[in-house]
């Protein structure tokens, strides 16, 4: 027995001094849960900046698309919509997750093998500061990431910024010389070119920002055709990762849609017969509705509450008006309030009111400003479509028919649920070859050019619809007989373009605030305003810069406020910085902007 | 209740929205589950060499470790989010351990002749060594419905997270005693710890105490007979002790994570990404250290009847160990730093009463404790404005110069220069995110001079005291026990009765209509009327503009236990090896009430909703508490 008190003995201390090797340990400060900072993979870091500058683009787009009616905005008081963490994310985007990354790619560049990376990556930083020195105003730069030497940065002046980010397009277009095939380019793959004519549109559009007209019309080696958009494509995943259209993940669920779309730009859009136009001769036509209407948006129910829709009766073959010649009414308190109560005193008598709650054909949406609760109607308002969410054609007719025996009564069978239509194969818009048309056309009509205006408004109209038309077969069940002819397309184009030649430059306003006629301004900006769709981040510099369109949607609240000239400041970074305090108020005018008002805000 | 709540051929959820985009409760109950098994096992061992009767070298070994199993899973069909309605499958476990080495040696030394004055001294080293291994595989879309194996999963990402620490100590304490009545200690230890970089990563930090017993010192003051003082020490002392850092603060590094959105071109795979970690290294981290000096006594009054002990301390923790926020223009968003320091004093006291005492063993006897504690700790020192150290950008617990620490920042309605609250064209408060204070914490117009830009303060979740009240009651061979808590003030924000009053669930009289108080944007005083869904929703309840009103002071008196035992009488278990044998009904948190929260809400301030970590006061829609009743029963032989 002590024999093996002894072994004990003596076993314990050579166990504590084996693992005691281990305990006493000190300085072990890498961390084993990440990299090493000499391991980065420039390739992955490449990864990480393309989908960066993705989410920093989309957030754009969707404030840009509410504050342009092109979306629909929540919320009464523009004060309280845009608050201090309206800009966290593209800010974070760029500082925090795009520029350190750059950086890294450029310390690991000495052989100048990743020129490509570098340029392509400089080019989507600049892009973003220019956003954001558009929505903003001053922003961050000669002090930025550079934490040793400025732990609490000092915002810089928003012009010298711009500047700055004019020679970074530069510094990048010399980097882009050679293709690469080896990296996995997911906007231009690897093609040299194409950035460059990115980057080119990208100066273009800083020139219209400025005002430069002549430079505009100048611009050379831009994006001309479809394959050289700058867009980003999704996929159909739903699980790890989830690579859909983040609009249709939203839309597209087992529990109907979760978005509204714009009552404003669905009424546009509309024309005011609809197909019937097509089959019923003895309708005058006062609007054609755009050949795009149906890929922008899915409809589920045939009629919205408080408005009607056509019925086709099978008896006689002609057209009447559902429910109202039945002897129903769709006004349904349950899932549309607003369908049961008055226009607002400062809508009625004026264009809104055509619109402020319902609209004809069973386009269910909202306007701009509604703050209401959300009733059930994931299953009856319209959804997005195909272009840009990756969703449903519509199909659906323009109409509900009833049996010739009055028997039967043939409403829609549509709605939304997870994988259908394109199933989320969708993109997000950045900058379509039919934006820098209508850039042209802005750029002559400031010059007093109104035919070569014209000619580029219409060149910008067929290159929207032509590339919109051509999301159609994404939806491999969709009945694409309902696609627009090219006899509609050419209608359609045609008159618009006789509105806009025979409006006149400028017209008055009336005593309630809206135009006495559209003019060409209103009419250009309407339309820029309908390509934009899904990408609307410049729609909010183009209110800014010109105070068109005047007919935009007004707020449902008589009340909203004073339209924002930029937002605040980021209040992850007024929080954490004593150099930098947030603004009073959202009137700070950007350099650019000369203050110009819209009467519709 | 009675409606069904699956859907009979998928199993999914059904509830009553006509879009079911509601989870049903009673399917998350049946059809989710987060679970947990720890395995632990803990012991040390103990090896002593006398040299002789006065010193010996002592070597201990001690091992803590410990596994917890998790599990959580969701089965699909739920709604909304995908992994409600694809279900999850997530398993890992954490493998803890925690190794200890002492060795020490001690003596005792009698340094006068007349032995009243004596010396132990102890002198020493340990290690502490603690490994954490977090290993699991997270699993999503489930294949047939209500089977949780990972086999039965499309896809799996892995669940790794590895933290190990080492801290490195030698220590030395002298205590004097003088003729058991006068007692003087003082000791100092020096730790190094292992994920500093060798310039700061060693503390030493030395205690001193002393007590003095009167009624021992002096003859005829004290004694057990008397109805006076019958004990009495005084005790002081100056104490200071070292905060480490967690994790691994000295190093950049590189995040790369797979199954990356990477639109089509990513493919179904995902990509891959690699990009610089936000969070910024920060070299030159020190140790915390607190700094603590305290008084007080401890007496005995009354034949022993009264005890009666109270403490008076004040403490100073300088570089305090935080996760500071960093402007996002450095290109970081967080650091580990060390911030100023943090001053404060305060109270404790405890006073003992035998209400009633027996002579005889199985007598009456009753005896009752009050104890109250306060504590009020000040950011006295800091470069930074403010440090919202835990929470959001906008809301949670801050340190401002000037402030407690851990005050609750967030949005507040806004004021307008006489400090009336500002109402906007809807007839709602309107919301304001960042006010300049002053040096002495007075608000003054943004922008002025030398003024700090913080988030604004709402609320402050330290309680301003504590107290217990803890009564024993004993006859025969029964003994009933119940405890009260009182703690008065502190803030808590709760979006529980938010949500409850938002939708209009504890609202008295839903048909009230409303003109909130206040001035409009002109500065004249608000008319614009109201309705009673619009208060409560959109002004109240879930306004993330104006996070002010759901701040609710957490007042509460709680029945904090209950407890009734019985002991066998000793001769029933004479002929038995048990020595005691004893029976104990207990009942926790049994009754409460949060006296300055709204009536029917019954919230409790007491929920746990924020785990483990330095936020206080917080409340994100958590359930309610329980009462716990057991049974134990204690044996020994």
């Amino acid at each position: 027995m002590k024999r093996f008190k002894y072994i004990i003995i003596a076993f314990l201390p050579v166990l504590a001094f084996l693992q005691g090797c281990e305990t006493t340990e000190l300085e072990n400060l890498d961390d084993p849960n990440n990299l090493g900072p000499d391991q980065a993979d420039p390739a992955l870091l490449f990864n990480s900046i393309q989908t960066n500058y993705r989410d920093a683009v989309t957030t754009f787009n969707d404030i840009g698309g509410d504050l342009g009616r092109i979306e629909y905005m929540f919320g009464r008081v523009y004060r309280e919509n845009y608050t201090g963490s309206a800009l966290n994310g593209p800010w974070a985007d760029l500082y925090s997750d795009m520029m350190p990354d750059i950086t890294t790619i450029e310390n690991l560049n000495a052989d100048g093998s990743l020129n490509f990376v570098l340029g392509a990556s400089k080019a989507m930083q600049a892009h973003i500061m220019m956003l954001l020195i558009d929505y903003m105003g001053d922003i961050v730069w000669t002090e930025a990431n550079n934490p040793a030497e400025f732990p609490n940065p000092t915002l810089d002046d928003d012009e010298a910024v711009y500047q700055a980010a004019l020679s970074l397009l530069d510094e990048a277009k010399g980097l882009l010389t050679q293709d690469n095939s080896i990296v996995l380019d997911m906007y231009y793959d690897g093609s040299a070119e194409k950035w460059v004519r990115f980057i080119n549109t990208l100066k273009m559009r800083a020139s219209l920002t400025l005002g430069d007209y002549q430079a505009v019309i100048n611009a050379s080696d831009v994006i001309e055709a479809d394959g050289d958009n700058m867009v980003f494509e999704y996929g159909t995943n739903q699980l790890e990762p989830d690579n859909r259209h983040p609009d249709y993940s939203t839309d597209y669920t087992a529990s109907g849609a979760n978005e509204y779309r714009s009552n404003w730009l669905m009424n546009l859009m509309l024309g005011n017969e609809g197909d019937v136009l097509k089959e019923d001769d003895t309708i005058p036509v006062t609007r054609f509705d755009d050949p795009r209407r149906r890929y922008y948006f899915y409809r589920q129910k045939e009629v919205t509450p408080g408005n009607s829709t056509y019925l086709f009766f099978e008896g006689n073959g002609q057209f009447f008006i559902y429910p109202d010649d039945l002897g129903g009414s769709s006004v349904d308190a349950q899932t549309l309030i607003c369908s049961t109560q008055e226009t607002p005193a400062h809508i009625q008598f004026t264009p809104d009111e055509a619109y402020w709650c319902s609209n004809f054909l069973g386009y269910w949406g909202r306007t701009h400003g509604n703050a209401e609760g959300i009733p059930p109607d994931n299953f009856t308002r319209t959804a997005s479509g195909v272009y840009p969410a990756g969703g449903r054609f519509d199909d659906n007719l323009d109409w509900v028919v009833l049996s010739a025996d009055q028997s039967e009564l043939t409403l829609y069978e549509a709605g939304v649920g997870i994988g259908l239509g394109a199933g989320g194969a969708g993109i997000e818009p950045i900058i379509l070859s039919s934006f820098i048309e209508f850039w042209r056309a802005e750029a002559y009509f400031k010059l007093g050019n109104n035919s070569m205006a014209a000619e580029h408004m219409m060149e910008g109209l067929k290159e929207s619809i032509n590339y919109v038309a051509s999301f159609g077969p994404r939806d491999g069940s969709a009945n694409l007989s309902f696609a627009p002819s090219e006899k509609h397309i050419e209608d359609f184009i045609n008159s618009k373009m006789d509105e806009f030649t025979n409006a006149s430059n400028s017209t008055s306003l009336g005593s309630d605030g809206w135009p006495t006629t559209k003019d060409k301004m209103d009419i250009m900006g309407e339309q820029f305003f309908v390509a934009m769709y899904g990408a609307g981040a410049d729609a909010y510099n183009f209110i800014r810069r010109t105070g068109y369109p005047r007919t935009l949607a007004r707020s449902i609240e008589p009340n909203p406020g004073t339209f924002p000239r930029s937002l605040l400041i980021p209040a992850s970074e007024t929080g954490a910085n004593e150099n930098i305090s947030q603004k009073q108020d959202l009137q700070t005018q950007v350099f650019w902007d000369s203050g110009v008002t819209n009467p519709a805000n | 209740m009675g409606l069904p709540f699956e859907v009979p051929e998928t199993g999914g959820s059904i509830y009553y929205r006509n879009g079911n985009d509601i989870i049903n409760p009673r399917w998350t109950v049946k059809n989710a589950q987060n679970a947990q098994t720890t395995n632990r096992v803990y012991g040390t061992g103990q090896l002593t060499y006398d040299f002789n009767d006065n010193l010996n070298i002592t070597y201990r070994a001690g091992l803590d470790f410990y596994n917890e199993r998790n599990h959580a899973y969701s089965n699909k069909g739920g709604v909304n989010s995908d992994v409600d309605l694809f279900g999850f499958y997530n398993t890992w476990d954490n493998n803890v351990s925690i190794w200890n080495h002492y060795l020490a040696l001690n003596g005792n030394v009698t340094l006068t002749h007349d032995e009243k004055l004596g010396l132990n001294f102890i002198v020493g080293g340990d290690t502490r060594a603690e490994r954490f291994n977090r290993q699991g595989v997270s699993s999503t879309g489930q294949i047939v419905f209500d089977v949780q194996k990972h086999f039965n999963f499309e896809n799996q990402t892995p669940i790794q997270f590895i933290q190990n620490r080492n801290i490195i100590g030698v220590f030395g304490e002298l205590s004097f005693d003088y003729d058991n009545y006068l007692y003087l200690t003082l000791s100092g230890r020096n730790d190094w710890v292992s994920n500093l970089i060798r310039e700061n990563n060693s503390r030493f930090y030395p205690s001193a105490s002393v007590s003095f017993i009167p009624t021992t010192a002096i003859e005829g003051f004290g004694g057990s007979d008397s109805w006076g003082i019958n004990y009495l020490k005084i005790r002081g002392g100056v104490g200071s002790s070292a905060g480490f850092p967690e994790g691994y603060p000295t190093v950049n590094s590189i995040v790369q994570a797979t199954k990356q959105d990477g639109g089509l071109a990513g493919g179904s795979n995902g990509i891959v990404t690699n990009s610089v970690d936000n969070f910024q290294a920060n070299p030159d981290l020190k140790p915390e250290l607190i700094q603590e000096w305290e008084i007080g006594f401890d007496a005995r009054f009354l034949k022993n009847m009264v005890n009666l002990g109270l403490s008076y301390y004040s403490r100073s923790t300088t570089d305090l160990i935080v996760f500071k926020p960093l402007p996002t223009s450095t290109g970081f968003t967080q650091t580990q730093d060390n911030i100023g320091k943090v001053e404060g004093t305060g109270w404790e006291v405890d006073l003992g009463v035998d209400i009633f005492k027996s002579g005889q063993a199985d007598g009456f006897n009753w005896n009752s404790r009050v104890n109250f504690t306060t504590n009020e700790q000040i950011v006295t020192e800091q470069e930074d404005d403010q440090i919202i150290y835990t929470g959001f950008t906008n809301l949670g617990n801050a340190a401002i110069k000037g402030e407690q620490l851990g005050v609750i920042v967030g949005t507040r309605i806004e004021r307008d220069e006489n400090g009336n609250k500002v109402v906007g064209a809807d007839g709602i408060y309107r919301g304001q995110e960042e006010i300049a204070i002053d040096a002495n914490g007075n608000e003054v117009p943004s922008g002025t001079e030398g003024s700090r830009n913080i988030v604004p303060i709402i609320g402050n979740p330290n309680p301003d005291y504590v107290m217990n009240f803890i009564n024993t009651l004993s006859f025969k061979n029964f003994t009933l026990g119940f405890q009260i808590s009182h703690v008065k003030g502190g803030d808590i924000y709760s979006q529980s009765v938010g949500t409850l009053l938002g939708r209009g669930l504890i609202v008295e009289d839903r048909r009230d209509s409303f003109i909130v108080p206040g001035v409009l944007e002109n500065g004249e005083p608000n008319t614009i009327q109201i309705d009673n869904a619009t208060y409560y929703f959109d002004n109240l309840g879930f306004s993330s503009n104006q996070e002010e009103t759901l701040i609710f002071d957490a007042s509460v008196i709680r029945l904090k236990e209950v407890s009734l035992s019985y002991n066998l009488p000793k001769k029933w278990l004479d002929k038995t090896p048990f020595g005691s044998v004893s029976f104990t009904a207990s009942g926790y948190n049994l009754w409460y009430d949060a006296y300055n929260m709204p009536d029917r809400a019954n919230f409790d301030p007491n929920v746990a909703g924020i785990g483990v970590g330095n936020s206080r006061g917080f409340d994100f829609l958590n359930g309610p508490s329980s009462k716990r009743y057991g049974l134990s029963v204690k044996v020994s032989f």
